[in-house]
């Protein structure tokens, strides 16, 4: 998944207004972020960034940092969903080890890149009408607004231009 | 998302570009919350 994991740290910004969007986003794509760097240090393992196991591993350790830091229980659930969102989304788009060792599972929408460009726009709408809830009230009206979800579809279209040079 | 770049020239332009993959979705959030949540 790409700008699903973006468009989960929205919904729960909408759910939990307090925990900072300029944190949520970056732990929904934290595997991702791990995955860049093992490929720049030429150590690439899928395992480590995206298994099962490494993205609870990754979460707890985000929620219990958050906890320490924040004091608040409820917040730091909230930066523990981001990141654990990451690996559930992922399965439904891709295949996603599970373990060391253990199979490899997932639904692979990337195969059917019309279903998924349908799937995460919808993603992005259905979390930035969530999200909106949150705004002060004179902002939620504003047509700029929508400029989140179609920033966030345009961004999708590319990126499956990118990696099928075929599509649509 | 994993994307596996190549080595070389190729593997740097491929690193690029998952890195401004990473970075878009983030500053186009960022940028509209601060902007939307700003009252007039």
């Amino acid at each position: 998944m790409y700008v699903g994991h973006a468009a989960i740290a929205a919904l729960l910004k909408g759910k939990r207004p307090r925990v900072s969007i300029a944190l949520l986003v970056p732990i929904a794509f934290a595997p991702d972020w791990i995955d860049a760097f093992s490929h720049v240090v030429h150590r690439p393992n899928s395992s480590l960034s995206h298994s099962l196991l490494s993205v609870a591993i990754g979460a707890t350790v985000c929620g219990v940092l958050y906890w320490l830091w924040s004091k608040n229980a409820g917040d730091a659930l909230v930066v523990w969903l981001a990141y654990a969102s990451h690996w559930p989304a992922d399965f439904i788009t891709g295949v996603k080890p599970t373990w060391p060792t253990g199979p490899m599972v997932g639904l692979e929408l990337y195969a059917r890149p019309g279903w998924d460009l349908s799937l995460e726009s919808a993603l992005a709408v259905v979390c930035w009408l969530v999200y909106r809830r949150s705004l002060p009230a004179e902002s939620r009206g504003r047509s700029i607004g929508w400029l989140i979800p179609l920033g966030l579809i345009a961004m999708q279209v590319v990126f499956e231009a990118l990696q099928r040079p075929s599509f649509p | 998302m994993i994307v596996g770049p190549p080595a070389g020239i190729q593997g740097f332009a491929a690193r690029f570009i998952v890195g401004v993959a990473l970075l878009a979705p983030w500053l186009w959030l960022v940028v509209f919350d601060r902007l939307l949540r700003r009252t007039r």
